[in-house]
């Protein structure tokens, strides 16, 4: 403790004789000489202190700004990720019996999962697409695929989906999802299709 | 190629060859049911000294026989059987009828052709050689260019002289092919010649139909994501696009006036209404909980036929518009669509599955008498009425990749229309069509 006190004592000492020794050759001698410590030093010195302080405050909040923004981004591909994986389930399409538009349990199973998609997302805005299977003419077919999306529709305004968040498409026979002329290929035909728009 | 020529005069008719005045009798019942082949001669054309006309001759003959050979009517006699060579001479003075009745001719064309310059002279003539009467008769000028549509301007005035109506040969038909890669409305001559492109869209262009008159044209369309209906004046190339919320398909004209059945989608099921050629609804001409669709009108405009499946499966109903009730002509036979009234309104041609596959069928407009008149040939669909009652065009899988095939109205004689890259279907047989 003693030691410590004395040397703090000394350097103040040291210091006031410094500054007295600097004053008098200023007073007395106006040219200019070099002199160990000058007051202008001193404010430098404070001003880079300063500057250091200044950008480790700096370096800091970049620091955990970048620590936020990785969080967030983070959060956000999580969100993201949460919403294409909604999104990948809610473009299940559903299927239909021959000459049908009514939706069987499967059917209705997936349109209550995309109702609660369309609760959770209250901006989205969709497309079903009616399509049929290459039997019957392709006039009756286009107003098959329209009662096929519509009734899709329906189903999704009983659950509480805002209707004029959907629109409807038919496209009859014309955009078969499989190939080929026998039931494998015109059971996966007959479907609504979802998007989001 | 010009897809729609119109008010061009590019010929004249010079003179009428004193038709005989008796030839009054109807040598073809285009209605009778039992219709028999006339056995016809088609002797070469007479030919002037410049060699082009011998060209123009031999290039006419071909023509006319070719066209002769839609209607189904005649049955053109091998040249190897003549008697006579009839290069030397084409009119009645020059003939001896018993050179022609000998091998079995009921009836005779003779031709002759001139040329001066680039202007084609053309005399054709038709006999009956048994009463040896001139029953057409006809000289023409025109460019050498216009060599074909002489032709069928004179082959128009044969058919006319034998059956009291105009035939096919001033018609065209309409289709869906995908030639270019997608869905587009095509339009040929009605023997498959000079097929071209009306729309040029790369969308998906569907069901064509013409307007009484041939002036208008619809189809259904996604080109503004759709499906809408698009009306096409072919005089002025104005376009309209019919686009009320949902579905806007299957345009028929009627016969009388501006007005068009189609079905529409736009109070939430597909009905069917009657609407102006701009667009406006007129009626609402349908209301049933089930799909009522495909409408085609019976000739007095006073009835459609249409498909519905109010009952089960798709199945044809008739509707009479004064008093909105509606009868079930179909019964026998599932899948049944795409009604098309005859021009006389006293048959419907549809579509059905019997066996495996669509089949054409031909019934009473009553619904009374189905008769088959395709089989074992894959998928057979869409049937579409020539004007004169005598041919259906429909599509057919038969080769594979579907393709447009023309048959009498008895299923006789199915032959394929024309040759192209990709499918085709959906045929639509135009009105006679006076520019044509």
């Amino acid at each position: 403790m003693g030691m410590r006190r004395l040397t703090f004592f000394l350097v103040i000492v040291v210091l006031v004789l410094l500054t007295a020794a600097c004053g008098v050759k200023k007073r007395g001698v106006p040219t200019v000489e070099p002199c160990g410590v000058s007051t202008d030093t001193d404010v430098a010195l404070s001003q880079a202190e300063q500057d250091r302080l200044a950008a480790e405050r700096d370096a800091l909040r970049a620091k955990e700004m970048a620590e936020r923004d990785a969080m967030s981004a983070k959060q956000r591909e999580m969100m993201q990720a949460q919403y294409r994986q909604a999104m990948g389930a809610f473009t299940t399409m559903i299927y239909y019996a021959f000459d049908s538009a009514d939706l069987s349990s499967e059917a209705q199973r997936i349109l209550r999962e995309k109702a609660d998609f369309l609760k959770k997302y209250p901006d989205t805005r969709i497309v079903i697409e009616g399509h049929c299977d290459e039997r019957g003419s392709n006039e009756y077919n286009l107003a098959l695929g329209e009662r096929r999306a519509e009734s899709a529709k329906k189903f999704l305004v009983d659950l509480g989906v805002a209707s004029s968040r959907m629109s409807t498409i038919s496209y009859g026979e014309e955009k078969p999802a499989a190939m080929g002329h026998g039931e494998d290929a015109w059971s996966l035909n007959r479907r609504s299709e979802f998007a989001v728009e | 190629m010009r897809l729609f020529r119109f008010l061009v005069p590019v010929f004249l008719v010079l003179a009428v060859l004193c038709p005989d005045a008796r030839a009054e009798r109807v040598y073809i019942q285009i209605q009778d049911p039992f219709l028999r082949t006339i056995p016809l001669a088609l002797p070469g054309f007479a030919a002037g000294a410049d060699p082009r006309a011998a060209e123009a001759a031999r290039e006419g003959r071909g023509i006319l026989e070719e066209v002769l050979a839609v209607p189904r009517f005649f049955q053109i006699l091998p040249e190897e059987t003549y008697i006579t060579d009839l290069a030397q001479g084409a009119s009645a003075r020059d003939l001896d009828f018993k050179d022609w009745t000998a091998i079995g001719a009921e009836l005779l064309i003779t031709g002759s052709v001139d040329v001066e310059g680039d202007i084609l002279a053309l005399e054709l003539r038709l006999f009956d050689t048994y009463t040896q009467r001139l029953l057409a008769g006809k000289r023409y000028k025109a460019h050498r260019t216009d060599l074909r549509r002489i032709i069928l301007r004179f082959a128009s005035e044969v058919v006319q002289a034998l059956t009291g109506t105009p035939g096919v040969f001033d018609t065209r038909i309409a289709f869906v092919s995908t030639a270019t890669g997608n869905k587009e409305i095509f339009v040929s001559d009605f023997d498959g010649h000079n097929p071209v492109a009306v729309t040029h869209d790369s969308v998906i262009a569907l069901s064509p139909a013409w307007s009484a008159d041939g002036r208008f044209m619809a189809w259904s369309s996604y080109k503004e994501r759709g499906p809408n209906i698009h009306v096409l004046d072919t005089r002025t190339r104005q376009g309209t696009v019919i686009k009320y919320t949902g579905l806007n398909v299957t345009p028929a004209w009627s016969p009388k006036g501006f007005v068009l059945a189609a079905c529409l989608s736009k109070d939430g099921n597909p009905e069917i209404y009657s609407l102006t050629g701009t667009g406006k609804v007129i009626n609402r001409l349908t209301d049933n909980w089930g799909i009522d669709v495909s409408p085609s009108w019976f000739p007095d405009g006073k009835k459609i036929a249409f498909v519905s499946n109010r009952s089960g499966g798709p199945q044809i109903y008739e509707l009479e518009l004064a008093t909105g009730e509606v009868r079930r002509l179909t019964f026998s036979g599932k899948d049944i669509n795409a009604p098309a009234v005859s021009p006389n309104g006293e048959y419907i041609a549809y579509q059905g599955i019997e066996d495996r596959d669509f089949d054409i069928f031909v019934m009473r407009s009553d619904g009374s008498k189905p008769v088959r008149l395709t089989s074992g040939a894959g998928n057979n669909e869409s049937p579409s009425w020539s004007p004169d009652g005598t041919l259906i065009a429909f599509s057919s899988t038969r080769e594979g990749p579907s393709r447009i095939y023309v048959m009498t109205a008895r299923g006789t004689q199915q032959r394929r229309l024309l040759i192209q890259a990709g499918e085709q279907s959906e045929p639509a047989w135009s009105p006679n069509l006076p520019d044509f």
